[in-house]
This record gives C-alpha cells, structure tokens and sequence, in this order.
C-alpha cells in the first residue's frame, strides 16, 4: 500500500513539476 | 589555532585556484562542442548512446523543453532507483543478505539520491547491497551531477545567446557531463583512492577476532543492566573507492559507509582527505571561469569566483577559530595544542585529520553541495556548527554544488544588478541583457520557494511530536538539528547533525518533499529566467551600465548574498546556534 502511495506521489509532484513550468512561461507571454 | 594548520588551509586555497583555469577551459570546451583529447574515445561512444536511445544531438530545446526532459528524466530514474531499493533481496551482489529496504526509507533515500541531496537516514553497510550501492546510487551520483552542470551551462547560454528562442538540448548536455566530465575523473580518483588504501571489492563482510574482548552494558526496559562481552567484529566491505570518486567529484556527499569520509576504508590518509576536498571545489569552481569564457568576459567571471572565495575563507576562520578555542567548559583540560595533542574541541573528530583539516572539510562541504562529512557537525561548538548551517542557508553559492552553485550564484547576481539599478535609476543590465521584471520575479521565486520550504517544516516539526521525538539534544541544540535537517534537505547538501534520528515515516517523508521541492521548484524559475534573457537583444555597453567585473560587483554580490540569507534566516539562527553559544558561555551546554 504504501509502495503505490509514494510512487504516485512521485508522479504527481513531477505532475506539478511541469504545471509549475507552465505557469512560469503564462507569467511570461503576460508580462 | 596553528601556523601549520593555516598552511594546509592555504594549500588548499592555492590548489583550488590552480585547478579553475584548466577545469574552466575543458568545461567551456565540452559544452560548446569543441575538440578536447578525449573524443577519439568518447565521441563514438556518444553517437551509440544517441542512436540507442533515439536523440537527434542537433536538435535545440526551448526552456520549457528543457525543463521537461529534465523533469521526466529525474522523475523516471527515482522511481527506477525506488524499484531497485524494494527488490534488492531478489537482485543480484547482496552477500550480505540484505533485506527489501522499508518503503519510507526507499523513497526517501530515492528522492535524495535523485537531487544530489545524499540525505542519509540508513548506514549503507547494514542497509543497501552491493547491487543497489552500484546500480542505484552510485549511479544517481552520476546522473544528479550530471543534470546539475547541464542546467547551469543552460543557463550561461541564456546570458549569451541573442534572440534565441533555445538554450542547447538537455539530453546532449547530460550526455556531454556524464562521458567527458565525470565519468574520466571519477575513474582516475578511484584508482588514486585505491592507491591510498581504500577497498573496492565485492565480498561478504569480514568476521575478526578482537585482541582485546570488550564488556558492553545495555539497559533494559526495567532500569535492570544487561552485560556483553563482544569477541567478534564484522569489518564491511563493498566497492567503496569507485562510489568515492563521484561522491566527491559530484558533490553528491552520500557515503558508501555511515560514518562517510570519517570512515579509514573511504578516506584513508590526509592525502585522500586533501584531494577529497579538492575534487568538491573542482567544478564548481571550474565554472566560473568556464562563465567568463563563455560571455566572453573573463574578468566577470574572476570577480564571481572572488565573492566565492571571500565568503569561503570567512567560514573557515570562524570554523577553525571556535573549533581550535574548544568548549570553555571544560575548564582543567588542556586545550591548546601541543606536540602531543591537537587541542581545542576534537569530540567527533578523526586524530588523523585534526581540527584544521575537519574544519575545513566542514566548510568545504557545506559550500558546496556535497553533504560528505570527515568529523560529526553534530559535536561543533555552537558557533562553528552555525557555520556549515548558514553555509547551505546562504543557497550553497560559495562555489556550491556542480552546476547548482552556478546557477545560484548567477540568480544573485541578478539580483545584485537590479538592486544596483534601483539605486542609481537605470534599468539594470547583466552582461548586455536587460534585467526585467519577469526575471527578478523568476529570481525571487527561486529563493522564497527555499526559504519557505525549510522554514515552515522546520517549525512543523519544531512543535509536533513526531518532529520533537527524534532529537538527542534539549534546548536550542533540539531546534538546531531540526533546523539543520531541513535546511540540508532542501539545500540539497546532504550532511545532518546526526544526533537526530531521521528515520522515521515523518522524516523520511517531510524530508524527502523537501528535497523535492529544493531541488526542482527552484531549477524550473531559473530555466524561465534562462529562456527570457536568451530570447533579449543584447545591449551595448553604456557610460550607465553597472560594470560586473570590478571588485564594486564583486562586494555588491557577496552583500546581496549575506543580506537575503540573513534577513530569511537570522530569528532561526538566533534561537539555535547563538542562544547555544551565549548559555554556552554562561555556564549551560546542550
């Protein structure tokens, strides 16, 4: 249980990862 | 304090100057796809790794490409590192036996590895294989080093390029780092380290007779006392030498054994002590020069590595300073040093290295990246102990880890610039880019999503149990090694005042977030700023523009630097380490 947990932990974070960076290149095309 | 410990820290200086210039040239040659001497050997080796894995090397990456490939590479080794550490009964070179690693603990330890972090909650003799040693972390070690030089030389292409819409290609970068860089180095220091009496082997541990049985008393649950006579030791073994290179090469700190680089089979003599730390500075400080030739401004890049270098040798002399005055008290004890003692405070230190040479490896380590340790943080008077605590704190700029110190120092130096902008009343330029304010936004996310991180966990844990139950020390030491965890955490370093018990489900996991968003929520607001400053025009240079290249800069950085991290970090460090030296002083330790 807790082996499915952390694993798609990692995924989601690195999810993030890339929703983070997105956001980075909208807050700069509106700059 | 002693001349000739002043002499082996001058020597040291002296050596890291001397290894910039040719470390800078072959870095900037390698990158920028110029002959170097080892291609005839590599280069065909780099077209098979392209063809196997279907990279077309010509093809340039937009920042946010970039970012992803970086971001799917990390994301897909840590789970593959994860994987390893829950099978390693089941895979191969584990004479030991060893069992299926906890799953906190894996992740924790695979989340370390992947940020060049090196966190430790495990001794690696009793805990990991010779299979997961190789495959997994060593090869982390690699691989986080790796992707750490691409990013900064990402980053210097950014400042260089002209109205480009991309900043080179990830997997070409990594590839480059990997196969010229780290991977010739590494194999030379691993022979050296042989050389000098470190193991590399694949045997089952040595079981010895002592000469001298010895009496262990252990207390029980009931207050009773329990007596052991021990007769046997277990001497580890392991490919230690070949972990060792890369440990140090890529500022990766995590020891093959728990007790690191204290350990006689991973640092064997003061040589291997000395060149231990010389290969920690090698690259980052390579890559200032490797900035200069690149702008095209070597004199900017001279200036860089001297703010490097001032705040270096300030940490030092504090370090070497409380270390060789020792604990005052312990009043009846000699402390000074003499023909037959090292004097000052030697609790957690190796005789072999003495204090000036821990204090300098305490200084060099936390500098940089690394996180490996040759004497216990842990045992530091309390001042000292700030140091390797602001050192990390600070961003880990002072030459910092491969790669990460550049890119670091550069967001500083974008900051420095736009401050002496403001005050002058100019829109700011860095090297013929004009600083917007998308870029100071980057800049400052990069340094507020750090502080945060190590703030608001450090707190959480401050006044939780599950954070408070894990330390050895009352009082302000208590708040130091919470405080000292999380700040390596997210620093990515590595190194722990080790009188705190990390693993456990709440450290394991709040310090493996932190790593995480140490390491990749801070790499991705320097890629945007990299992708803005390589799409700009270049500015000519004006009698307005604030000069990069003078010691005014250099003063200008090493301020900014200092007063961030102080400003962030200062009410933390006064309820630590500062209230522990002045009860310290008032009669009182921890």
């Amino acid at each position: 249980m807790r082996d499915i947990l952390f694993v798609l932990g990692t995924i989601l974070f690195f999810v993030l990862g890339v929703a983070y960076l997105k956001g980075c290149e909208r807050l700069r095309s509106e700059k | 304090m002693t001349a000739n410990g002043w002499l082996q820290i001058l020597l040291y200086f002296g050596a890291v100057l001397v290894v910039t210039k040719p470390m800078g040239v072959f870095l900037y040659r390698v990158f920028e796809g110029k002959p170097t001497f080892l291609d005839f050997a590599l280069r065909p080796v780099e077209r098979l790794v392209y063809r196997l894995c279907g990279i077309d090397e010509k093809k340039e990456m937009r920042w946010t490409e970039y970012g992803a490939a970086m971001l799917l590479f990390s994301g897909a080794s840590l789970v593959l590192l994860y994987l390893i550490e829950r099978m390693q009964q089941w895979l191969p070179w584990n004479p030991q036996k060893m069992p299926n690693v906890a799953p906190d603990l894996a992740w924790n330890t695979a989340v370390s590895f992947t940020t060049n972090t090196n966190w430790q909650a495990y001794s690696g003799e009793s805990t990991m294989s010779y299979f997961t040693q190789m495959a997994g972390l060593a090869y982390h070690n690699f691989a986080s080093a790796a992707v750490g030089i691409a990013l900064a030389i990402a980053l210097i292409r950014g400042v260089v390029r002209r109205e480009s819409k991309t900043i080179g290609n990830f997997w070409v970068d990594t590839t480059r780092a990997f196969l010229w860089v780290l991977l010739p180095v590494s194999l030379v220091a691993a022979l050296f380290f042989v050389s000098q009496g470190a193991i590399q082997n694949l045997k089952p541990y040595t079981t010895a007779n002592v000469v001298e049985p010895q009496v262990v008393e252990t207390k029980n649950a009931d207050g009773s006392v329990k007596k052991d006579t021990v007769t046997r030791q277990i001497i580890a073994q392991g490919p230690v030498a070949s972990q060792e290179a890369i440990k140090m090469f890529g500022t990766n700190g995590g020891g093959f054994f728990g007790a690191n680089s204290t350990h006689p089979f991973e640092n064997p003599t003061p040589l291997t002590d000395f060149v231990q730390m010389l290969l920690i500075f090698a690259v980052p400080s390579g890559l200032t020069y490797t900035l200069g030739r690149m702008t095209g401004s070597q004199r900017h890049g001279w200036a860089v590595w001297s703010a490097m270098a001032v705040l270096f040798l300030s940490g030092v002399v504090v370090v070497y300073a409380f270390e060789a005055r020792g604990n005052p008290l312990l009043t009846g004890i000699e402390t000074k040093a003499s023909a037959v003692q090292p004097g000052g405070n030697m609790e957690g230190k190796e005789v072999r290295f003495g204090i000036p040479n821990s204090a300098l490896f305490t200084t060099v380590t936390t500098d940089a990246s690394c996180g490996a340790v040759n004497n216990q943080h842990d045992s530091l008077t309390p001042l000292a102990g700030m140091i390797p605590l602001v050192n990390i704190m600070l961003g880990e700029v002072i030459f910092g880890g491969v790669g990460a110190g550049m890119y670091g120092i550069l967001v500083f130096a974008i900051l420095a610039v736009f401050l002496a902008g403001l005050m002058v009343g100019r829109t700011p330029e860095y090297l013929g880019k004009k600083i917007e304010s998308f870029d100071v936004k980057m800049a400052t996310l990069a340094i507020l999503v750090t502080s945060l991180t190590i703030l608001i966990f450090s707190a959480t844990a401050s006044i939780s149990t599950w954070g408070t139950s894990s330390i050895s020390n009352a009082g302000p030491h208590g708040l130091s090694q919470i405080l000292y965890a999380y700040t390596s955490a997210v620093g990515n370093n590595g190194s722990a005042f080790g009188g705190l018990n990390a693993n456990t489900l709440w450290y394991n996991s709040s310090l493996g977030v932190a790593m995480l968003l140490g390491r990749f929520f801070m790499i991705i607001p320097i890629l945007a700023i990299a992708g803005h400053l390589a799409a700009k025009k270049h500015v000519p240079e004006s009698l307005g523009t604030f000069p990069v290249t003078g010691p005014l800069f250099t003063v200008l950085l090493i301020s900014v630097v200092l007063i961030v991290g102080a400003l962030t970090f200062f009410p933390a460090l006064s309820l630590g380490p500062v209230l522990e030296h002045l009860t310290m002083n008032a009669g009182k330790a921890f």
